[in-house]
């Protein structure tokens, strides 16, 4: 993980402006846009009297219970997920760190996998919450197994380990499937915000409450780890407790995404580093807010995308964010920042 | 006997104990057995996306099982019943058939082998995705993920799903949800747990007849109150 450069919020301040003006701008964009368009179309006057209450009823509904509770969802999950990201890449100091290294996504896809495959006999408003649990119970696991561990680079190979074991009891329940329930995970596994409802953001909505100003407190420690652990523990850092807290915080932030929409991927790895990357440095005091910033630009633009791309026919925004991040990601890992290559 | 492995990936070494004359596979998923399936039997490859290709499947198996007699008297019974439901049938009804859950699901539109079918009978206006549309799934074609938005404009008499085993009827489970609730098949009590084996497996004018017979039924009762012969 490359050392943080000199940070002052003088220094940086045009960058933060042009950054943050520029993901609101490009938010609100996104919104209003996710708002009119769809079945109906529908003009701005025509949305500002839904918003208040009014309008016909097929569109308030549309609005109000799909396309709203949608847009909330991508911004929320979005910014999560590049929290996630990147709280784990600066902690374990590895670039590609990212949430399926907990366990979170194969603990999520297991239990629904085995409610799809199994045809067990589980209410839909149950499966996000039986999913939320079997993310839960599998990242305890990785994480109590990365206890004992002094090393990151040993953390980061652990838990790909474990997590390629998880993902192989996701295998064996493919290959006991019909095609039908296969397809039917398979919407699952890309990960979509498709037809999810208040009921799915008021499921995520206390983690992100709680998550994400935990994970915004946290910038300092890893401020401090990012110097190496014989630094960060000479400065007194109890390196492996912090790192194993920002573990847990991590996969708290990511398991509810999972659990609700799917492993959505690309959007843990990226946004931080699109935000070092704009901002010229590595500061989690800057990077971590702005990340959370385009992590809910990337994913709420995505599902616009997915959304409208071929309507009526819809598309998993796990689809896009992997065609879209998988080589954005190559091309920043490869093309590393002047300031940062001069620091190494 | 029974064949061991999955679906997907057979025992090849059971096939051979059972000693066929013919292995009858599903198009994309067990083309890549034909190399080891060679000195066992020949491999017929199928997967019908409309009635008429799944009358041409029988009178190829009827041909290879040399039983063509009746397997075109069969295909002629098959569509007898299907002209007397489209020459009886209101059409007054729209209906939607689905698989998956509340949030991910997968519609059979016009262009899928039941879809179109139906489309035959009675109102069902899901159209084939154009040709710029992202390719259906491989193993149900013209099957897609769909926008609700537009099923709620649709806003369908009658749904029919093949779901995940539920603990709940569908019914009572889309009531309770705040955006399915409004559609009338909701209300009216309308949703309809279909037998995936005939609906969607079932690839053969038998199936097809089930499932037919089946739909007119919850679909006009009144009209339909037996299956027509």
């Amino acid at each position: 993980m490359m050392k943080p450069s000199v940070f002052t919020w003088r220094n940086r301040r045009p960058h933060i402006l042009i950054l943050v003006t520029g993901c609101v701008g490009l938010l609100g964009g996104i919104g209003l846009l996710t708002l009119l368009m769809g079945t109906p179309n529908l003009s701005p006057p025509d949305l500002w009297v839904i918003l208040t209450g009014g309008g016909k009823p097929l569109a308030r509904i549309v609005v109000t219970q799909l396309r709203l509770p949608r847009l909330v969802l991508g911004i929320l999950a979005g910014a999560m997920l590049a929290l996630s990201g990147g709280l784990l890449q600066d902690a374990l100091q590895n670039a590609l760190a990212g949430p399926e290294l907990l366990g979170v996504s194969a603990g999520a896809t297991v239990v629904v996998a085995a409610i799809t495959i199994l045809h067990l006999a589980v209410t839909f408003s149950v499966v996000p919450w039986l999913a939320l649990v079997g993310a839960l119970i599998c990242s305890s696991i990785v994480i109590l197994t990365m206890r004992q561990i002094r090393n990151s680079v040993q953390l980061v190979l652990t838990g790909a380990a474990l997590t390629a074991l998880l993902n192989a009891s996701v295998i064996v329940f493919i290959s006991l499937g019909s095609q039908n329930d296969i397809s039917v995970l398979f919407l699952f596994l890309v990960g979509s915000l498709a037809n999810r409802t208040w009921m799915h953001v008021n499921l995520v909505l206390p983690w992100a409450a709680l998550g994400i100003p935990l994970a915004l407190l946290c910038v300092r420690p890893l401020n401090v780890l990012q110097l190496g652990d014989d630094v960060a523990r000479g400065l007194g850092l109890p390196v492996m407790r912090v790192r194993l807290l920002i573990l847990v915080l991590s996969s708290a932030l990511v398991s509810v995404v999972v659990a609700v929409c799917g492993p959505i991927s690309f959007i843990a790895l990226l946004a931080p580093h699109l935000a070092r990357r704009i901002l010229q440095t590595s500061d989690a005091r800057a990077v971590l807010p702005c990340a959370a910033l385009i992590g809910a630009v990337l994913l709420s633009g995505a599902d616009f995308f997915a959304r409208q791309a071929f309507a009526p026919q819809e598309l998993p925004v796990g689809i896009w964010t992997t065609l879209i991040g998988g080589p954005c990601l190559l091309l920043l890992l490869r093309r590393k920042p002047e300031t940062q290559r001069g620091e190494q | 006997m029974a064949i061991r492995g999955s679906f997907f990936d057979p025992n090849v070494e059971d096939i051979a104990k059972a000693t066929p004359d013919l292995i009858i596979g599903l198009a994309n998923v067990h083309e890549n057995l034909r190399d080891a399936l060679r000195p066992i039997a020949p491999l017929y490859i199928m997967n019908p996306t409309s009635y008429t290709a799944s009358i041409n499947y029988l009178k190829d198996i009827g041909r290879l099982a040399g039983r063509s007699d009746q397997a075109n008297q069969a295909a002629q019974h098959f569509l007898h019943k299907l002209a007397a439901y489209q020459a009886k049938s209101p059409k007054n009804k729209s209906a939607l058939l689905m698989y998956g859950s509340d949030v991910n699901f997968n519609i059979f539109t016009v262009g899928s082998l039941f879809g179109g079918l139906l489309a035959q009978a009675t109102n069902y206006p899901w159209p084939t995705p154009g040709p710029s549309a992202p390719a259906a799934s491989d193993h149900e074609p013209g099957a897609i993920p769909y926008s609700l938005e537009k099923i709620l404009a649709v806003n369908p008499d009658v749904l029919f799903i093949a779901s995940l085993a539920a603990a709940q009827p569908l019914s009572k489970q889309l009531a309770n949800n705040p955006v399915w609730s409004n559609l009338k098949a909701v209300q009216n009590k309308q949703v309809y747990e279909v037998n995936p084996g005939i609906y969607i497996f079932g690839r053969g004018t038998r199936s097809l007849a089930l499932a037919l017979d089946d739909a007119m039924n919850k679909l006009y009762p009144d009209v339909f109150p037996t299956p027509l012969s």
